[in-house]
């Protein structure tokens, strides 16, 4: 239903001081990289990606919302990358997005009534009448039942979970055929999330929405999508089926991440394998391989060209060059590399990786602003 | 004796609508060089456990009931003095998103300095920059860099010199308030990875609180489950996982993925915790409990221990240390509508105060129908 192909987005970064005493241009951080996915028709994709990989701004890109340096956004095979005006605005009405922050993405003095009400109205669709219905069948499939409860109720008056069902609501009412969720459960306790993701997955079922569904957290994602994509500085490195994904991870990056994934189970506490450092900045994506500088696995063809995406089957894909043969990866080796041999690669990064400190492993490389 | 031991800690707050206990009757233990996790929805009362303990309460704050002895001394008494002097030398705290506490115009080496001087007074300014070196390089920093910003740091580097601030004095106990909860999954993995190597080589005792038990499953040797103020359940991580006693705890086990695992949507825990200036009487956590008896309405359960150091406050949890199911038991109606619930149609009806509406006055749950009406 949705088709990204080569989606890039750009942003000109602000130029530091010395930057400006130079007389050197403004960086440009490279947010989304050449990403292509696709989202099919009842189908819930998770985007994991740590805060920097660019999965916030692939999402609203797909919305439209920011600018789009290259690639294309196919919907139903049309090309929707640049429409505008009228045409822009019938596409809104089937593609919605909500938001991390239900504190925030509601408006305090409107009534619950009124906030989901809106996008009707901007969008001219029915009467007065026709409008109340339309909301309060939104607001009883976000779960806000008995209707008569919520409908005149203003944001303070509502728990952060109950918010959060407000914004899916509002996100529904135009009854889009795509929604974009982006860490819609982040802010709120676990004891809650289940509820909302419950309401998500009802949506799949009942109305055959796509749902792409953007997270920070690998178990989240494995536990209510389909296909898991993980993003690593404006890519995606890995994408397949969640199950398979998580058990047989084919990129080192996701096999990283689940190998910190807390356990409530204290007897499967595993052996974690702790990348060091942090994900570089976006503006300085290493060459070669981007996941090359903290990758355990790294050798010297990753140093020198980035791998394309290699088909594995079953609807898996790995941008590794170790999944170029289609096997299984190796296991990590005991000890991660340390990150002095990172800073070989990128001049430019500011590395402070310090050899002869006590615990060098430890000592890390910094994102700097 | 424990280095830390809570007894019957009472905590009131004073609110424009009344006063409201927000710790009430709370008692743990911290040994040596244990971890121990307080664990429970927001509103339970685990930050404000901990700034008790600290000592930090705000203006409308303070303790009514109870004691907090360190190393057998008790700290609720004693006066403002001596108990700065135990402040951040004996105990010390990391807040959540205490990495955006830093100022920003001063150099981070000179803002850990500042408890070492402060405290410290026979250490020279150049001893204290000495030390700031060494707890930068135990948390894992450059010690070059305790020339810079802050804002030349990352969330999770800022994060790291918060600790060495709340190390700085050489602290017996650290209490992290969801020290990891706004950083990415690697980072946090690096920072409780940093935690637990601290207290291996400095033999440091710790309270963790987190909403997430997984957290500290992983982290933690024993764990402190809260609910509306009060224990509900303490155990080692390991038996609260196995055999988790009360409803609330095995209800907050089961409501984490566990990747890899079974997949299947948790559960939750329909409603949501109880506004404490009227709390729900008898057993707070009885509206939503799938396990509620008429006692639970009445009276409050006494706390039992099964098995060392496994304790329980809950009626349905027989004397032979195992918890009834709910159909032993002679439910309430509002536990019969919440166990009949099918799970997979009804709950987002009832998640996260959903259901209040449906709550009497005393918090109870006054029926539900199929359809989530009264």
């Amino acid at each position: 239903m949705i088709e990204l192909r080569g989606l890039r987005v750009a942003f000109a970064r602000r130029r530091s001081f010395g930057e400006v005493v130079r007389g050197l241009l403004a960086p440009s951080v490279r947010a989304v990289d050449g990403v292509d996915l696709e989202l099919r028709r009842g189908e819930i994709v998770a985007l994991v990606g740590e805060s920097g990989s660019g999965k916030t701004t692939t999402g609203r890109a797909i919305v439209r919302l920011g600018p789009i340096s290259a690639g294309q956004i196919l919907m139903e095979g049309r090309d929707v990358t640049a429409i505008r005006g009228v045409d822009l605005r019938a596409y809104r009405r089937r593609v919605q997005i909500i938001f991390q922050d239900p504190y925030e993405s509601l408006d305090p003095r409107r009534s619950v009534t009124d906030q989901v009400a809106e996008p009707l109205i901007v969008q001219g669709i029915g009467n007065r009448a026709e409008r109340r219905e339309r909301v309060d069948r939104a607001l009883e499939e976000a779960g806000l039942r008995p209707v008569a409860l919520y409908r005149d109720r203003y944001p303070h008056e509502l728990s952060g979970g109950q918010r959060q069902r407000v914004a899916i609501a509002s996100a529904m009412v135009l009854e889009p055929d795509v929604l974009v969720a982006d860490e819609p459960v982040s802010m709120l306790d676990v004891s809650l999330r289940s509820g909302i993701l419950r309401v998500m997955m009802d949506l799949r079922e009942q109305r055959g929405i796509g749902i792409l569904f953007i997270t920070h957290d690998l178990s989240l994602a494995w536990l209510i999508a389909d296909r898991i994509a993980v993003m690593y500085l404006g890519r995606i490195v890995e994408v397949g089926p969640a199950e398979i994904l998580v058990r047989d991870p084919r990129h080192p990056y996701t096999k990283a991440l689940l190998s910190v994934m807390p356990s409530p189970d204290p007897a499967r506490r595993r052996k974690r394998a702790i990348l060091r450092g942090e994900t570089p900045d976006p503006s300085l994506i290493p060459a070669g391989c981007r996941f090359h500088t903290r990758c355990p696995l790294v050798f010297d063809r990753c140093r020198a060209e980035d791998p394309p995406d290699f088909e594995l089957g079953e609807g898996r894909r790995s941008a590794c060059w170790l999944a170029e043969g289609g096997e299984p990866l190796p296991d990590f080796p005991a000890e991660a590399p340390r990150l002095a041999s990172a800073s070989a690669h990128h001049a430019s990064a500011k590395m402070t990786a310090d050899a002869a400190s006590a615990e060098p492993s430890l000592v890390e490389p910094d994102r700097r602003p | 004796m424990a280095l830390l031991e809570v007894r019957d800690l009472v905590v009131e707050f004073d609110l424009p609508g009344g006063r409201v206990r927000a710790v009430d009757g709370v008692t743990f233990d911290v040994g040596t060089a244990e971890a121990v996790g307080l664990v429970g929805e927001s509103g339970c009362g685990k930050t404000t456990t901990a700034l008790a303990i600290m000592r930090l309460l705000p203006e409308n704050g303070r303790i009514a009931a109870g004691s907090v002895l360190f190393d057998g001394e008790d700290l609720v008494p004693m006066k403002r003095g001596p108990l700065r002097r135990r402040r951040w030398s004996d105990l010390s705290i990391i807040f959540q998103g205490a990495m955006n506490a830093l100022n920003p115009v001063r150099r981070v080496g000179d803002q850990v300095a500042e408890p070492i001087l402060l405290h410290e007074p026979s250490v020279t300014r150049k001893g204290a920059w000495r030390r700031v070196g060494e707890l930068f390089e135990l948390v894992g920093i450059n010690r070059d860099r305790r020339r810079d910003y802050p804002h030349q740091f990352s969330g999770g580097m800022r994060q790291r010199v918060m600790i060495a601030m709340a190390l700085a004095n050489r602290p017996r106990l650290v209490i992290g308030d969801e020290p990891t909860t706004a950083l990415d999954v690697m980072v946090q993995a690096q920072i409780l990875e940093l935690l637990e190597r601290l207290r291996a080589e400095l033999g440091l005792a710790m309270i963790l609180i987190t909403h997430d038990l997984s957290v500290i499953s992983e982290t933690c040797d024993r764990a402190v489950v809260m609910y509306a103020g009060q224990v509900a359940e303490t155990g080692t991580v390991g038996e609260l996982y196995r055999r988790p006693l009360h409803p609330y705890t095995e209800r907050l086990m089961r409501s984490v993925p566990d990747i890899g695992n079974v997949r299947r949507l948790p559960a939750g825990i329909p409603g949501h915790p109880p506004s404490l200036v009227r709390p729900p009487s008898g057993c707070r956590f009885h509206p939503r409990c799938d396990h509620a008896m008429e006692v639970c309405r009445r009276t409050f359960p006494a706390e039992r221990t099964f098995d060392p150091g496994h304790r329980v406050a809950c009626h349905a949890v027989g004397d032979d240390g195992r918890t009834r199911a709910p159909s032993e038991l002679p439910l309430l109606p509002s536990a019969r509508a919440l166990a009949d619930l099918d799970p997979r149609r009804e709950m987002p009806t009832l998640l996260d105060g959903a259901g209040a509406a449906l709550v009497g006055v005393d918090g109870e749950i006054e029926g539900i129908t199929a359809e989530g009406r009264p």
